[in-house]
C-alpha cells in the first residue's frame, strides 16, 4: 500500500504550520543549489565606501545568459533613528537588486530613490527594494576584535547571528520593481521570491565586507580581516511582522503549490522501500547535527521557549527510537515518521519531515520547479457548474469552517485590517477598536460558513451564475472554494478570526519556505530569524560540499563549553 | 481621463484599483474582478485603470450599494459576463444593454482567449474589439470605451490579423486617474487609534 501525501486536515492547521521547519525545497537553498548548478559568478565591480562606512557598491551574480546586480547604498545612520519598523524612514544600508549591469546613471538614479524606500521610485530594472540595519551590539563587537587584531567572540557571533537584519525586501512590482511575470521562466529567479533571495545573499556579503572595512580604518595595519569559519557563522537577520501573514491567504493558489510540493516530498521518501547504507548514514549525519543546532536555538518567547525545551527531549527520545529499532528496515522513513506522529511534539515530528528528506536530493529537488503559480490563469469561476458541485466542495473542503459559532465573542474577536498611518496589515480587537467596517476579507471559515447557509436555500440543479447574481457578496469565496476543490492546500484550515489566533504561526510558515532559522518570535505577531546562516560566500560556494549549510557540523555543546 | 502621467507596474495597477472598488463599497468578490481586469486590459495596451476609475466615479445600476437606476455597472457586467462565457457563441450575438466603462468586459475574453484558445468580437456602440490567445486589437481609442454605451455586445470570432500582446512592463496611468483611484482606495484604510498604537504590529511596537 502507498502511502499518501498527509492530509490538508492536519497539515493545514496553524499549529503545524506554525512548527514548519526549512527543508531541501525551501528558497534559499534550491537558489545556492541552482547558482552552483548553472556556475554562477560573482564580483564587486563598484566599491566607493568612505572612512566613515559610507558610499557605494555594487555585487554581481554572473550567469550564463544573464548578470544580476546587487546596487548597495551605506548611509550614517544616527542611533536614534535605527528603527526595525516599517514606518522608519532612514536605515544603516539601502539596497535595489538590478536586472543587468548598472550604469553610472543607472547607480546615480537609483542613489536618488533606493535610499528613500517606499518614499522613492525605482523601475522594472529593478527587482527588489530593501534595507537592512546594523545589529549594533554585535556590529561594534567585531569592529573593535577587527580592528584590534582578534577575531570576534564566537559565543557572541552564534547568539546573534548576524551583522545587519533587513526589515523589508519588497519586490513583485512593489514600490516600482519589476512585475513578478517579469521574471517568468527566469534562469534562476524563475521561482517564487527568488529575487529577494538573492538579493539577501548579496547583502549578506555586503555587511561582511563593510564591517571589514570600518575595523580596517580604525586599527590601521593591526586590523585583520575576519576567519572564514566565524564569517560563514554570520548570515542576515529579519524582523518579519504581520505585514507578511496576509499573503498566505490571499495567495491560495501559491500557498497549496508549496505545500505540496513539501507533502509530494514526504511521502516520496515515505514510500522508499529499503534505504541504503549511505542514505541511512547522511541521515544520520544531519540529525545530529540538527540537535547540536537545536542546542543553540535562543528564543526570549516565552512559548516558543517551551517549544524548544520539549524539541530537546524529543530529539534525544527520537535517537533512542533510532539507536534501538535501526533504520535498517522495510519503509524505514515511514516508520520514523510514523512514530514520531504517534509520540512527539508536532515541532518535532515537522523537523522529522524535513531531516528524512535530507539524503534525496536526486528524488525530490525538482519538485522545486513547481512551486511557481500563474494565478491569473485560475482567476475565472467556472459558474456553469451546478449548485450542488459547489455545496459538496464546501462540505468536503469546509467542514472546519463550520465549527465556530462566529456570533460568539471569541470567535469573532479579531478583525484584520490595513492601518491608515502605516498602510500594513493590523489586527483589531472587534469589539474594543473601531474600524471592523473596514475588515479585509480573511475570516474565511465566517465566509464559507454564510456560503454554506444561504446555498442550502436554493436548488441544487441551479447554474452557480444564477447565485452569483444574486449573491455578489459571494463571488470571493466562490472563487477560492473552486481552486480549493483542485488544489487541497490552498486554505489554512482555522477560524483566522479567533480570540487565540497566533499570527506568528502564519509568519513561520512563509519563512520556512524562504528557508529561515532560529525563529525567535518577539510577541504573537512579529518574528525575528535568521537567513543564510553557515550558507557558503561567493568564493565559497564551489569549494564547500553542495547543499551542506543548512545543518552546519558545529561541535555540540559540552565540547563548546568546555572550550 | 488624460494628463500627464505617472508610472505603475501591473501589480500597483491590480492592487489599486482592486482596492478602490472596495472604497466604493463593491463587495470584496467583484473588487478582485475589477482589480484583475484592470491589469489584465492595461497589460495588453488597453487603459484598464482609466475604465475602473470612470466606473467607480459614476453614477451606475450597481448590486453593492443597491442603486437600479442608470446603466450597468461594468465591473459587475464583466463578472456576469465571465461566469457565462460559455454561452459565447459565433453564430448568435449576446446582447448585454447599456453598462458603463464597457472595455472591462474585454477582460473575462482576455483571460478566456487565453485559457481556452477561443477568439470574440466586442462591439461597443458599433465600434470593435478583436481579442483572441495572442493579444487584442482594437480600431476605437480608449477614451471611448469608458463612456456609458447604448449597445454591448459580445460573439465568438476568427482572431484578428494584428493583435497587440500582453507584456508584463510597467505602464503610464494618468495623474488624474491614479489620484481618483487612490483617493478611493483610502476608504478600505482603517484610521489609527491609542490602542492599535498600543497593540502594534511589529518590530519596536
Amino acid at each position: 500500500m502507498t502511502v499518501d501525501l498527509r492530509p490538508p486536515e492536519i497539515v493545514m492547521r496553524l499549529n503545524r504550520m506554525g512548527a514548519a521547519h526549512q527543508t531541501r525545497l525551501s528558497f534559499m537553498r534550491v537558489l545556492l543549489r541552482n547558482l552552483r548548478r548553472d556556475s554562477w559568478q560573482f564580483d564587486r565591480p563598484v566599491w566607493k565606501i568612505d572612512e566613515n562606512g559610507v558610499g557605494t557598491a555594487v555585487y554581481r551574480a554572473i550567469g550564463p545568459r544573464r548578470t544580476y546586480s546587487l546596487v548597495a547604498f551605506a548611509h550614517d545612520l544616527p542611533d536614534d533613528m535605527r528603527s526595525d519598523r516599517v514606518i522608519a524612514t532612514a536605515w544603516d544600508a539601502t539596497y535595489a537588486l538590478f536586472d543587468g549591469t548598472p550604469t553610472d546613471a543607472d547607480i546615480e538614479r537609483l542613489r536618488k530613490n533606493v535610499p528613500l524606500q517606499e518614499a522613492g521610485r525605482v523601475s522594472d530594472s529593478e527587482l527588489s527594494l530593501s534595507r537592512a540595519n546594523r545589529s549594533v551590539r554585535l556590529w561594534d563587537h567585531v569592529v573593535e576584535r577587527l580592528a584590534a587584531g582578534q577575531q570576534p567572540d564566537r559565543e557572541m557571533i552564534e547568539s546573534v547571528g548576524y551583522l545587519m537584519r533587513t526589515t523589508a525586501v519588497y519586490g513583485s512590482g512593489k514600490f516600482g520593481t519589476a512585475d513578478f511575470q517579469v521574471l517568468a521562466g527566469r534562469d534562476i529567479l524563475g521561482g517564487p521570491f527568488r529575487a529577494e533571495m538573492l538579493a539577501v545573499y548579496l547583502i549578506r556579503c555586503f555587511s561582511l565586507d563593510l564591517v571589514e572595512q570600518i575595523a580596517t580604518q580604525k586599527g590601521g595595519p593591526v586590523a585583520v580581516g575576519i576567519d572564514p569559519e566565524i564569517r560563514r557563522m554570520l548570515g542576515i537577520g529579519n524582523s518579519t511582522g504581520l505585514g507578511m501573514a496576509p499573503f498566505l491567504v490571499n495567495h491560495p493558489g501559491l500557498l497549496n503549490a508549496w505545500i505540496t510540493a513539501r507533502e509530494t516530498a514526504l511521502a516520496k521518501v515515505r514510500n522508499i522501500a529499503r534505504a541504503t547504507p549511505e542514505a541511512i548514514e547522511v541521515f544520520q549525519n544531519y540529525f545530529a547535527r540538527a540537535c547540536r543546532l537545536v542546542d543553540c536555538w535562543g528564543t526570549s518567547h516565552e512559548l516558543q521557549a517551551i517549544r524548544v525545551v520539549g524539541l530537546k527531549a524529543d530529539l534525544a527520545s527520537l535517537s533512542d527510537h533510532i539507536a534501538h529499532k535501526g533504520l535498517d528496515q522495510h519503509r524505514p522513513w515511514d516508520n520514523l515518521y510514523c512514530w514520531a506522529a504517534d509520540h512527539l511534539s508536532v515541532e518535532a515530528q515537522e523537523l522529522v519531515a524535513s531531516l528524512v528528506l535530507e539524503p534525496y536530493g536526486e528524488l525530490i529537488d525538482e519538485l522545486a520547479d513547481e512551486m511557481g503559480v500563474d494565478e491569473i490563469e485560475y482567476f475565472q469561476i467556472e459558474a456553469s457548474r451546478s449548485l450542488g458541485e459547489l455545496k459538496s466542495v464546501i462540505e468536503q473542503k469546509y467542514p472546519w469552517a463550520d465549527a465556530p459559532d462566529y456570533e460568539m465573542p471569541n470567535h469573532s474577536a479579531r478583525f484584520w485590517y490595513v492601518s491608515e498611518a502605516k498602510l500594513e496589515p493590523r489586527l483589531g480587537e472587534r469589539y474594543d477598536e473601531p474600524g471592523a467596517d473596514r475588515e479585509q476579507p480573511l475570516d474565511i471559515g465566517r465566509r464559507a460558513a454564510r456560503l454554506a447557509e444561504d446555498l442550502a436555500t436554493w436548488p441544487t440543479h441551479t447554474p452557480l451564475a444564477d447565485f452569483l447574481a444574486a449573491h455578489p457578496e459571494h463571488r470571493r469565496i466562490v472563487r477560492r472554494a473552486q481552486l480549493a476543490s483542485a488544489a487541497p492546500y490552498s486554505e489554512i484550515r482555522d477560524n483566522l478570526i479567533c480570540a487565540d489566533l497566533m499570527p506568528i504561526d502564519m509568519l513561520r510558515c512563509k519563512l520556512s519556505f524562504f528557508g529561515a532559522t532560529r525563529f525567535d518570535p518577539r510577541s504573537d505577531r512579529w518574528v525575528r530569524i535568521t537567513m543564510y546562516q553557515n550558507a557558503p560566500f561567493p568564493d565559497e560556494l564551489y569549494t564547500m560540499p553542495e547543499d551542506d549549510w543548512i545543518y552546519p557540523d558545529i561541535p555540540d555543546l559540552a565540547d563548546r563549553t568546555a572550550a | 481621463m488624460t494628463g500627464p502621467g505617472v508610472t505603475r507596474t501591473l501589480s500597483e495597477i491590480s492592487s489599486t484599483c482592486q482596492k478602490a472598488a472596495r472604497g466604493t463599497g463593491c463587495h470584496w468578490g467583484l473588487a478582485e474582478e475589477a482589480g484583475t481586469a484592470a491589469r489584465v486590459l492595461e497589460s495588453v495596451g488597453l487603459s484598464g485603470s482609466d475604465c475602473v476609475a470612470a466606473i467607480l466615479s459614476s453614477d451606475r445600476a450597481c448590486p453593492c450599494s443597491g442603486a437600479t437606476s442608470g446603466p450597468a455597472c461594468g465591473i459587475e457586467a464583466a463578472a456576469r459576463l465571465s461566469d457565462r462565457i460559455q454561452e459565447v457563441c459565433s453564430d448568435d450575438t449576446m446582447e448585454l444593454g447599456e453598462i458603463i466603462g464597457p472595455m472591462l468586459l474585454a477582460a473575462p475574453l482576455v483571460l478566456a482567449a487565453c485559457r481556452t484558445g477561443a477568439s470574440y468580437i466586442l462591439t461597443i456602440d458599433g465600434h470593435e474589439l478583436r481579442i483572441c490567445r495572442d493579444g487584442v486589437a482594437s480600431n476605437i481609442r480608449d477614451l471611448e470605451m469608458h463612456r456609458p454605451a447604448k449597445f454591448v455586445s459580445v460573439a465568438r470570432s476568427e482572431p484578428p490579423e494584428h493583435a497587440v500582446p500582453a507584456t508584463p512592463a510597467s505602464r503610464e496611468i494618468s495623474a488624474k486617474t491614479w489620484k481618483t483611484l487612490e483617493t478611493l482606495a483610502a476608504k478600505t484604510l482603517v484610521p489609527e487609534t491609542e490602542q492599535s498604537r498600543s497593540s502594534g504590529a511589529g518590530p519596536d511596537a
